[in-house]
């Protein structure tokens, strides 16, 4: 049973009424104080950001963050004491080296580095505050809605073309594409789309290929129809067929 | 050979060890071996088809193996970081076991062949290239001949990685969602991984759920990720999920990113050394921090 991501606020329709959805995990010693300071000076800041207070940085887990963006944020802030300054002695160090291992496989993944904000704001630092919240507000407003992730609850399995795709994007099955890629280790490769682009063209040829990636277990996945939308698309005309479409909507 | 099975043989004769662990042939290729009287030492084995990281037998989620007694295991350089990473963690004690190492020249990518084959450019695990510990350097024992470099395979692990850096965000977002979709959330990975020691695994856990338990790509996208990231620094890459995946998820694209990323931020390569801390959970006070504002 798949539910929705539960939202406060109706999604805006457009992107001109859109409103970012921010979620700030915060210590308690530091920004917490440092926020509560920016709003007892009466400064001005977007009002974008719900706070969540924590004891430390070190009590954020990375799956805070994802858990944010699962219920509808659409950018997160993670804010605590300075190095050194830490009400735990530590508990920011070891939050630093989390953030840094979650920051990296996030980009990797695809998530775009300015949906989340890291930040150092002490008990002092209002006027930080507010600039941390503006400037994140307004990146994330030029990103738009995070629905990339929000959609994948929708999204149908995999299809059989999307098979082909993925298993063209390194050249393992299409023999013509694996020089290009050897030939250009390390270096920025424009292979993402040339291999692509040859895999559309061996798309025939690598039937048999898509047929060993994707094991007997999904043959209702497989072959929509020609027309059918592309991986990118949301494809309800191959997913209001299959089970998982009917559970969600029961 | 001969070197291991009389090894073998002398520590169960001598009641040194309880049961010797290692590789014979099965049905379909090599599979893990659990000899248990000198007679059977004969059966042990090691060529190109011993991919098995025996070191997940050694995990405390899984007793059967230690609850015998003192255990002594064929260990291939990578599968020595994992005990390492055990003892690391406190989840094995050192004079619970003994350590047989063997010279490594790499691995075949798939084990199910009837002799041993050698290596060559499209039959070589990818992650054997660029090995840094063809020869155990924690061991009690050490058996064969020193072995030469394996052969680079055609696209590198690497070389993969990079090809996705190059992506624009989207792009990657697109691929890994992909990929993450056909996820069946089987939990393979997960059990056959030698570090993965949780008793009870935050993907269980339903108060408060976490990860979304049903197959479907946003929980898979959360479970994957969380996957990673319990292992940022803990990985030997062995390379046993990817090769587990019932679906073909290439998790060691993940594993070997992470691996990258606390090598260049950390300045931490995973080893056979059990006393050289992890990078998750100790900290330098200079950690670099140019992405935190």
């Amino acid at each position: 049973m798949i539910r929705p991501a539960t939202r406060e606020m109706d999604e805006p329709k457009t992107d001109a009424g859109f409103e970012p959805r921010i979620t700030a995990f915060v210590c308690n010693w530091c920004t917490y104080t440092g926020a509560d300071l920016a709003g007892t000076s009466r400064l001005h800041m977007a009002s974008n950001v719900r706070i969540i207070r924590l004891p430390c940085t070190g009590r954020i887990d990375p799956m805070f963050i994802m858990k944010a963006f699962e219920r509808g944020a659409d950018g997160v802030i993670v804010s605590g004491c300075h190095p050194a300054d830490c009400h735990y002695t530590s508990g920011n160090y070891h939050a630093r080296r989390r953030f840094t291992v979650f920051h990296e496989l996030a980009g990797f993944l695809g998530i775009h580095p300015d949906r989340v904000t890291f930040s150092w704001v002490s008990a002092s630092e209002g006027a930080k505050w507010r600039d941390v919240v503006d400037e994140t507000v307004a990146r994330v407003r030029a990103l738009g809605p995070f629905s990339a992730y929000r959609d994948l609850v929708g999204r149908p399995n995999m299809s059989g073309e999307s098979y082909a795709t993925l298993a063209g994007l390194f050249g393992d099955d299409a023999g013509a594409a694996s020089p290009a890629g050897a030939a250009s280790p390390g270096g920025p490769v424009a292979t993402a789309e040339d291999a692509a682009g040859a895999d559309v063209a061996q798309r025939a040829a690598a039937a048999p290929a898509a047929a060993r990636a994707a094991p007997a277990a999904y043959p209702a996945a497989v072959s929509p129809g020609p027309g059918a939308p592309a991986s990118g698309g949301p494809g309800h005309a191959a997913g209001a067929a299959s089970p998982a479409a009917d559970g969600s909507e029961s | 050979m001969k070197d291991l099975r009389d090894l073998a043989r002398s520590l169960l004769t001598g009641g040194e060890v309880q049961m010797v662990l290692g590789w014979e042939d099965g049905r379909r290729g090599a599979r893990p071996a659990f000899i248990t009287s000198p007679d059977d030492a004969d059966r042990l084995i090691f060529d190109t088809r011993c991919v098995h990281n025996l070191a997940t037998y050694l995990n405390p989620r899984r007793p059967q193996v230690t609850e015998l007694g003192k255990v002594a295991m064929v260990v291939k350089g990578c599968d020595v970081k994992a005990v390492a990473g055990l003892l690391r963690e406190a989840q094995l004690t050192r004079d619970r076991i003994v350590l047989i190492g063997v010279r490594c020249g790499g691995v075949l990518e798939e084990p199910a062949l009837p002799t041993a084959a050698p290596l060559t450019a499209p039959t070589v695990a990818p992650r054997c290239y660029g090995c840094d510990n063809r020869e155990p350097k924690l061991f009690d024992h050490i058996v064969g001949e020193p072995q030469p470099e394996p052969p680079a395979p055609a696209m590198t692990i690497d070389d993969r990685i990079a090809t996705l850096d190059a992506m624009t965000p989207d792009d990657r977002w697109q691929y890994w969602t992909n990929q993450f979709s056909k996820c069946v959330r089987c939990y393979a990975c997960r059990q056959v991984c030698p570090m993965c020691v949780c008793e009870r695994c935050i993907a269980d856990k339903t108060v408060p759920q976490w990860i979304e338990t049903s197959s479907h790509p946003r929980g898979n996208l959360a479970w994957n990720m969380v996957r990673a990231l319990h292992l940022a620094g803990r990985c030997v890459g062995c390379g046993e999920c990817e090769r587990f995946c019932p679906v073909g998820i290439p998790l060691s694209l993940l594993n070997r990113k992470l691996q990258q990323v606390v090598d260049e931020r950390f300045d931490y390569v995973v080893c056979d050394d059990p006393e050289t801390p992890a990078p998750i959970g100790d900290y330098r006070p200079d950690d670099s921090q140019e992405f935190i504002r």
